[in-house]
């Protein structure tokens, strides 16, 4: 069954057509990539499934539940967790800090508790301290948990952006260019993370990548956008032969080549 | 040594505030009442501005209303001071979620503008509602009264004043490390990254301004039973725009801070009266100097000395 159906969703921007009837699935348990050139609309598709933008036309469902009216933080609440092209986090705010507040929702007391610290309220926080720090020492990160964000190398950001992500338990992750800026050594380590994520907690992955070798290992199906528009999919090795794929990526000489 | 720098800084400022007013007279400790009723306000603006991230130039609507309905409950209803207090606080929290409204679509100038406005209507409201305000003639506040017993004097009053402080302070620290506030200081640093968290950004706004709303009520309905004699021309845009001065160079994130503001803005016209209308130089300057170079406000500098002196005698030791 599918987790993420999208279908016909379209969006503009002022006149400029940024996602033309784009319809696909993701399956559940799958990891699929979302590919296509600079502009291509990749971002502007994750951003309408976490609800930042919301599509003119067409209908994003997950869980078999409509999202066209849902805020952002009730898609993150339904188990979708995401991460950001260009890093979203609490810079000030240490690793553990961030860890912790992606998964606070779930341990929120009566306010009134919280305003006189009483034990109810007390025993929530130890309990999301628990876990933040179990997730911290599953993905590496004990070390600098007292750090704060801004003050590590940019791998290391990523890493707590997807701890951060990751600590709630998802059902789906969008990953927006997880390997951006590394090296292949750690590109490699990316695609083994993904793996691991679905192979073991069962975490349905969408991810956008322009590393190929990444894709290519990592994903079962790939979808292609290039202008606003789907122009392949299938699996990695269907859609590098596509015609239509070729073209977008290589201009029409690399057809014929 | 196992004590630390900021316990003994808490235990040193709470000796001192409990000490103050020995050997000061009767005007003494109403400028120490004053101290307390305006460090309230600070601990306002420390959850709304410091931790919220939102903007208020309408605090003196909040104020107003803390004290009108305090005022009234207790002259008109019969109420006794305390629970004339609270509800103070309650009318000015119940205002402070429509104020909320604003800043769920707008921020920055629109939002100041916004709360200008509010504060403006609510002194306009008061100065016109006659016949339950007394309007120009303003309406006598009796003392404040605990369990039957009138505090006659302002030295008694000081001490229920810095209780209440310390009541509201420690809930102000509670908040700051509870879910609900770090959620709202999460909002702060990046709005995207902690809806993708899913932190409800319309919920922590509300309660920001609930909160801030509800202590700056608090304050006004305590400033009203020490001054016994309240007029709308005491809410003015001036103080909305004090308060925030204050806040400021008192420091938006701590809560002794918050009594440095308040001392702050308690004392200056004190020490400054013989300059007259040049006193406003002096406040504008040291706005412009506190938002330049000490951003964390008069408090960090304090913290800073407090460090030094306290590694010097470690390494003396």
């Amino acid at each position: 069954m599918a987790l993420l159906e999208i279908s016909k969703v379209s969006l503009s921007f002022s006149g400029l057509r940024a996602l033309i009837d784009v319809s696909f699935d993701v399956a559940e348990g799958g990891i699929v990539g979302l590919i296509g050139p600079n502009g291509a609309g990749k971002s502007t598709l994750l951003n309408c499934i976490s609800c930042l933008y919301r599509p003119e036309n067409g209908q994003i469902r997950f869980d078999g539940r409509n999202l066209a009216d849902c805020k952002s933080h009730q898609v993150a609440a339904l188990g979708i967790r995401r991460t950001f092209q260009n890093l979203e986090l609490f810079r000030e705010a240490s690793v553990r800090e961030n860890v912790t507040l992606g998964l606070a929702y779930r341990y929120r007391s009566p306010l009134l508790g919280e305003f006189f610290d009483l034990p109810s309220s007390r025993a929530m926080r130890r309990a999301a301290e628990d876990e933040a720090n179990r997730i911290l020492k599953t993905c590496g990160l004990s070390e600098v948990a007292n750090i704060p964000v801004s003050e590590l190398p940019y791998g290391l950001q990523k890493s707590v952006e997807l701890a951060r992500a990751l600590a709630s338990h998802p059902k789906l992750l969008l990953l927006d260019e997880p390997a951006a800026g590394m090296n292949p050594e750690e590109s490699r380590h990316v695609a083994k993370t993904v793996r691991r994520l679905r192979d073991e907690d069962g975490i349905t992955v969408l991810l956008i990548e322009h590393d190929m070798r990444v894709v290519m290992t990592v994903c079962d199906r790939v979808v292609v956008l290039d202008h606003g528009e789907k122009i392949g999919e299938g699996s990695p090795a269907e859609v590098r032969r596509a015609p239509a794929v070729i073209k977008a990526y290589l201009g029409d000489e690399g057809v014929h080549a | 040594m196992t004590l630390d720098i900021r316990t003994i800084g808490a235990v040193l400022v709470l000796l001192i505030l409990v000490g103050l007013p020995f050997g000061l007279g009767n005007y003494g400790y109403y400028i120490l009442a004053t101290i307390m009723i305006y460090s309230i306000v600070s601990l306002s603006f420390n959850v709304l501005i410091g931790m919220g991230g939102q903007i208020s130039i309408g605090h003196a609507g909040f104020w107003a209303l803390g004290a009108y309905a305090s005022a009234l409950s207790v002259v008109k209803l019969g109420f006794p001071f305390l629970l004339g207090v609270a509800l103070g606080g309650i009318v000015a929290a119940l205002f402070g979620a429509l104020v909320a409204l604003p800043a769920l679509r707008v921020q920055g100038h629109y939002l100041a503008i916004a709360t200008l406005g509010f504060a403006l209507f609510i002194q306009q409201v008061l100065f016109e509602w006659e016949w339950l305000t007394g309007g120009r003639q303003g309406l006598f506040v009796p003392r404040p009264a605990l369990f039957g017993v009138e505090l006659q004097s302002d030295f008694s009053y000081y001490y229920v004043l810095l209780a209440m402080f310390l009541v509201l302070a420690w809930i102000t620290g509670n908040f700051a490390k509870s879910h609900t506030g770090r959620s709202l200081m999460a909002l702060r640093m990046s709005t995207i990254a902690a809806e993708s968290c899913g932190i409800a950004r319309a919920r922590h706004i509300i309660i920001a301004f609930v909160m801030s709303a509800f202590f700056t009520g608090i304050s006004g309905a305590l400033y009203g039973h020490l001054l016994g004699h309240l007029s709308t021309e005491t809410f003015s845009l001036a103080v909305s725009l004090s308060f925030l001065t204050m806040a400021v160079i008192g420091g938006l994130h701590s809560r002794a801070g918050a009594l440095l503001g308040g001392a702050y803005l308690a004392l200056a016209p004190e020490i400054l009266r013989e300059l007259k209308d040049a006193q406003m130089v002096i406040y504008g300057v040291t706005l412009i100097l506190c938002v330049q170079f000490l951003p964390g406000g008069l408090i960090s500098l304090v913290e800073k000395i407090g460090r030094a002196v306290w590694r010097t005698s470690d390494g003396a030791s």
